[in-house]
């Protein structure tokens, strides 16, 4: 049975990726990207309205413009549009522009209906109803140990309502695909999408063939961060209308205004929480209320308490619904907020008690967290992990020299604070996926599979196992993926990819040279028992005999193909870290500029440290937005979003990043684990050490994300009203 | 957006011509334009491109002062060493205004005559964003909204950040048009709409503003900005001033607002509150206080009554090379 | 009103004519009319520079530039960077400092890197970040990109 080799010649090494020369070059096609011959250009037609019921739709003017070949209604006569942003139809035509004009050409009787777009209009008794059977669904509370007696009882309490908006994943690629159908029997596909197999599934649903007929092509994509796994109704009806255009190419892409409103979105979540603690430190209460806000689609609940050890806790999580967007996955659903929430409030309490924040996370962590080890069976406690991490942190920050309890920063008006917050995720593999290898008398190497590469170094990784195996050099290897015709590869998502694709990609490179030892032996008068590949050499007993290449063309005609499947072993789930963060608060204006975060990350086995720091920078960067700047804003009274675009939905350019360090902790028991994702993790502490550290700037808690000028002069003025 | 006839004029007096009939806008870095026309916010039948016209991109200084052809693109007024060296207020209002990029294609013009940034005006409802008689704005998501003059409609922003320290300046401005030309003060550019039909821009239809004539000063100025993010943001609040000194006090000053109010406003209360008075934080603050005495902020932003006051203080400060708040 | 109107220009030291309407962007008529896809369109309104271009000689977001006023102009795009096949510093610096991940963003940070050591060949840390202030970013949290520009800049200089 393969195993991940002992003393590695590349992996944990940094490889650049292997897609990097296209991406800088200019000329890496992105499925945005592709024109096949004759591509028509689709452009949706989206709701105005908040909520509307559509009373008739008339498309024959639209129809008859100039360059339009087709145009198909996805909310027909009576069909209710339950958001701005809502899809009503689409137009092919010969160009953009004449796409566009037609969509302004059909005509749409709506009958608008009253709309909540807020959480807080939407739980108003009176508010309309967003679907029937209440706008508020409050789950029952999940109650460990008897809270509220212990409450009582504790030495002190904090009570505090945190609340963290919605923001929108707003990748720089836009969704969509462009869409070729040959008659009703095939489609192909460029998408840009987390899932070519997802993909393939849904448009082969659409026509009613098998997932075997589509193929769905991602060579390389612009981000998805969790909202892209499937066609949806905008690549589905292109499909459909390339059908309908006598197999003409369709492609439809959003524009930026209808990423923010339909393509997806993390939850609000607001929680009301009470936390109690022995004067020691010790946590022995929580109770909190929440709610939040996945607009029309659901799923604002998010784990919490978080992270520590509470033995007393009651949490009850009400889902509001409202007229936007509905959620999808953001990288790692849900943990962000339960983070911030939680760490603001233990915050708070360390606070309160005059205690170290370092010190009370420590003194909070269970004393056993297990989780999975490097085989199934065997555990991990995670406590020791974190205390260690912790450590290294507060050095990296200069945690001793530098904090300062909360509000003691100085006489000046910019202040210093530091913070910081822990964070977990699961990040395993799936064990049904697998990847080709293939030999070819050439030399040349070839490995498949039916997984993509949206930026994080799949394509890199899966080459830098194979080439370890073989005793290549990673770009040796063709490492082709991001087809759904091949063998079946994961969806990248949940920090699940490297984990689930590296053992099978270990395991076909290693019954390919296997086969590959097997074949050649006899050319070389010895024993397959004797071979080795080291270099781009054939190693007989130890010593180099002949180059890879030679060696191959000693197969003949026959190319050598290994399919390899999951293995137990290789990869493993559960991770924990630590980041912090140091802010400086200009408290007359409210101005908050971060000045350096470490990020600390455990991961198993590091297959390529180079896509894998920057896949940890990438976290923090998303994590520090959400701190920051983003939210997405909601008129109440025409139920539109004020902020569709990238201005007033603020990112963080150049200037606004700190310097960031990012240290993997990865001992020999960390390695011993094999592989486990890294995408999700890193950004969940983010936004709340930021946090942290700004109330530990100013003196006074900033309940509302983002630390905006607004929100930090809020607090601001509040504690200057209090006193 | 929408299909209109383009015309690329290479003298004034042609581009007067064409901009005669209705329904025309002129295009100069179209920073603006070309969004709200992406957006069908602004649907003109006619653009006229400006920037082939050469006589309008100069800027030239002299005795009496500087001027700045209205072409003249936001990086070529920052690359100009007189500008850096006597008008500090306007140089700093301009690099900070948006991007390397934009810079390149915006022009002084442009920055000037912008339309307002305000959501619900970009979001197609009206500049005064009125819905059955009511104000979105008032009712709503107003966190970047006026806080001086909100007993009106007008509840949006002037989005210009080189009309402020222009006017601290005492800057005129130059514009053209079928009756001849008129020369304002570059406040006159501004109006607060009465009724929906009424633009907030004094420019009339068929006009073009051809350049600003920035007075010789010995001035002690700056300008200050307080805003969310460093790289590419919009002011919550600028403040300009313009500081004739009388020794060690100031004589006369002049205290300009931005981001604040529909037009860009003088603040006679800050000017009083610090003439006559040595400059120092105690003044600066007092002036800072005295500006923001008639802001009457809206439902949301009553956190840019603080940004505006602060604005104040701190231009005066940094007039006078005080920049305490980037000690720390 | 949507008649087509000629325009000749220079792109990438080629000289190139095209047909477009006035109210198509440069960024469209790279794209779609002379297949330099490159240049991408981020957000459509100048405020993300995945469409950074050089019009004579200085960045800008071609997103937000009508094609037509391209006449008589010089155009580099990122497809012009490299020479000969040799990829330039600042593309090598960025793709060996792993300044990319899912790569959309990368071509007009190049473009705009590129005209920020054309005018400043020795920038501080400072420059870089207020001249990359049009491009966002949204995977790899700058840090190496503004390694990937000090070590071009490095790099330039010892030739």
């Amino acid at each position: 049975m393969a195993a991940w080799p002992k003393e590695p010649r590349l992996i944990g090494t940094k490889v650049p990726r292997l897609d990097g020369l296209a991406k800088a070059s200019g000329k890496a096609k992105y499925p945005s990207d592709v024109r096949p011959e004759g591509t028509l250009f689709g452009v949706v037609l989206y709701s105005p309205h908040a909520n509307a019921t559509v009373k008739s739709i008339d498309t024959a003017a639209a129809e008859k413009m100039p360059g339009v070949k087709g145009i198909v209604v996805i909310a027909g006569q009576g069909k209710k549009l339950r958001f701005q942003g809502d899809d009503i139809a689409i137009v092919a035509a010969e160009t953009e522009e004449q796409a566009r004009d037609a969509v302004r050409a059909i005509k749409v009787d709506y009958e608008v209906l009253p709309h909540c777009v807020t959480e807080s209009q939407s739980m108003d008794e009176k508010a309309p109803q967003v679907f029937d059977g209440g706008n508020v669904r409050k789950a029952r509370a999940i109650v460990k140990g008897k809270p509220e007696e212990a409450l009582e009882k504790a030495d002190v309490v904090v009570e505090g309502t945190y609340s963290l908006p919605v923001i929108t994943h707003v990748c720089l690629e836009p969704h969509g695909l462009t869409a070729q159908a040959e008659g009703s029997s095939k489609i192909t596909a460029w998408a840009s999408t987390q899932a070519v197999t997802v993909v393939a599934g849904e448009l082969a649903g659409s026509f009613n063939i098998s997932p075997a007929d589509v193929t769905v092509l991602t060579e390389v994509m612009g981000g998805g961060f969790g909202s892209k796994f499937g066609a949806d109704i905008w690549g589905r009806t292109a499909a459909e209308l390339s059908k309908k255009c006598g197999g003409r190419p369709v492609k439809v892409f959003l524009d930026r205004a209808q990423e923010h409103l339909a393509a997806g979105n993390r939850p609000s979540a607001t929680g009301h929480v009470k936390l109690g603690a022995s004067k020691d430190g010790k946590l022995v209460a929580m109770i909190a209320e929440t709610y939040g806000t996945g607009g029309v689609r659901g799923g604002s609940n998010f784990p919490l308490p978080y992270v520590y050890d509470l033995k007393n806790s009651s949490r009850a999580h009400a889902e509001v619904s409202v007229n936007a967007g509905g959620a999808r996955a953001m990288r790692a659903p849900g943990h962000p907020q339960g983070c911030a929430i939680m760490e603001a409030a233990l915050d708070d309490l360390a606070a309160k008690l005059g205690m170290d924040p370092v010190e009370i996370r420590v003194k909070n962590l269970a004393e056993v967290d297990n989780v999975r080890g490097g085989r199934q069976g065997e555990t991990i406690n995670r406590t020791p992990m974190y205390e260690a991490q912790l450590k290294l942190g507060a050095e990296l920050i200069g945690w001793r020299d530098k904090y300062k309890p909360r509000g003691e920063n100085g006489k000046g008006v910019v202040k210093r604070g530091l913070g910081v917050a822990l964070h977990q995720w699961g990040g395993g593999g799936a064990a049904d996926k697998q990847v080709s290898c293939t030999i070819n008398p050439d030399g040349s190497v070839e490995i498949k599979s039916a997984t993509q590469d949206i930026g994080t170094g799949a394509r890199t990784i899966l080459a830098m196992i194979t080439a370890e195996v073989l005793g290549l050099k990673p770009t040796d290897i063709k490492s082709n993926i991001g087809n759904s015709t091949f063998p079946p590869g994961q969806s990248s998502g949940g920090s699940t990819t490297t984990p689930s694709m590296s053992p099978p990609c270990l395991a076909a490179a290693t019954q390919a040279r296997a086969a590959f030892f097997n074949k050649i032996a006899p050319a070389l008068s010895t024993d397959a028992e004797t071979l080795s590949l080291k270099d781009g050499q054939v190693w007989v007993n130890g010593e180099p005999t002949m180059s890879w290449k030679d060696a191959c063309r000693k197969l003949g005609m026959a190319s050598i193909s290994e399919t390899g499947k999951f293995a137990d072993g290789l990869s493993s789930v559960g991770v924990g870290g630590c980041q912090f963060a140091e802010v400086e608060v200009d408290t007359e204006t409210g101005v908050v500029r971060v000045k350096k975060i470490v990020a600390i990350q455990d991961s198993g086995l590091i297959i390529d440290k180079l896509t894998w720091e920057s896949q940890v920078y990438g976290g923090v960067i998303g994590g520090l937005n959400y701190g920051l700047f983003e939210e997405r804003v909601m008129d109440p009274t025409t139920g539109v979003m004020l902020n569709p675009d990238m201005e007033l939905y603020k990112l963080a350019g150049a200037s606004d990043i700190p310097e960031i360090i990012v240290r993997a902790y990865e001992t020999e028991e960390m390695k011993n684990r094999g592989v486990i994702g890294v995408g999700e993790p890193p950004t969940i502490a983010t936004a709340a050490a930021i946090a942290n550290a700004v109330a530990n700037a100013i003196g006074v808690r900033v309940p509302d994300w983002p630390m905006s000028p607004r929100n930090v002069l809020n607090a601001l003025a509040s504690k200057e009203g209090k006193a | 957006m929408k299909a209109f006839d383009y015309a690329a004029p290479t003298s004034v007096a042609d581009a007067l011509k064409l901009m005669e009939p209705p329904h025309t806008a002129a295009l100069s870095g179209g920073t603006d334009l070309i969004n709200r026309m992406k957006d069908y916010v602004s649907s003109p039948e006619r653009v006229v491109y400006l920037k082939d016209i050469d006589a309008l991109e100069s800027i030239e200084s002299s005795s009496k002062g500087v001027s700045i052809g209205a072409g003249a693109t936001l990086a070529a007024l920052l690359e100009h060493g007189e500008i850096k060296k006597t008008y500090p207020s306007l140089w700093k209002a301009a690099y900070e205004v948006a991007t390397p990029q934009i810079r390149n294609m915006a022009t002084v013009g442009g920055n000037l005559l912008q339309r307002p940034r305000c959501w619900y005006y970009r979001a197609g409802n009206g500049l005064l964003a009125l819905k059955d008689g009511k104000s979105l704005v008032r009712e709503g998501d107003n966190r970047f909204h006026a806080i001086f003059m909100t007993d009106g409609d007008a509840l949006f922003v002037n989005p210009s950040s080189l009309a402020v320290p222009l006017i601290a300046l005492g800057a005129k401005a130059t514009i053209l048009g079928p009756k001849g030309e008129r020369t304002v003060p570059v406040a006159e550019l501004y109006r607060v709409p009465k009724g929906s039909q009424e633009r907030e821009l004094t420019v009339q239809h068929g006009e073009i503003l051809t350049k600003v004539v920035v007075p010789a000063t010995h001035a002690k100025n700056a300008s200050y900005e307080a805003r969310h993010k460093q790289a590419h943001d919009w002011p919550l609040a600028l403040a300009s001033v313009a500081l004739e000194m009388d020794g060690q006090k100031v004589g006369s000053a002049r205290v300009v607002l931005g981001a604040v109010a529909p037009v860009p406003l003088r603040s006679e209360a800050a000017e009083k509150a610090i003439e006559g008075k040595a400059l120092n934080h105690e003044s600066a603050t007092a002036a800072g206080d005295a500006a923001v005495k008639d802001a009457k902020p809206l439902s949301m932003n009553a956190y840019k009554v603080q940004l505006t006051k602060v604005a104040v203080k701190r231009a005066l400060l940094a007039a006078v090379g005080d920049r305490y708040w980037e000690e720390g | 009103m949507s008649k087509k109107i000629h325009v000749s220009t220079t792109v990438n030291g080629e000289s190139v004519e095209f047909l477009c309407e006035a109210r198509q962007s440069l960024l469209e008529v790279l794209r779609e009319n002379l297949s330099l896809t490159g240049a991408k369109e981020g957000c459509n309104n100048g405020n993300c520079g995945a469409c950074t271009v050089m019009l004579n000689g200085v960045p800008v977001n071609s997103c937000i530039v009508l094609a037509v006023e391209v006449e008589g102009a010089a155009i580099e795009t990122v497809e012009g960077l490299a020479c000969h096949g040799h990829l330039h510093p600042i593309q090598k610096c960025f793709l060996e400092g792993a300044a990319l991940q899912c790569g959309v963003c990368t071509p007009g940070f190049l473009v705009t890197a590129k005209a920020l050591l054309d005018k400043n060949p020795n920038p501080s840390e400072h420059d870089i970040r207020f001249n990359l202030a049009n491009n966002l970013c949204r995977c790899t949290g700058y840090d190496k990109i503004v390694k990937a520009v000090q070590a071009a800049a490095a790099e330039l200089q010892t030739r």
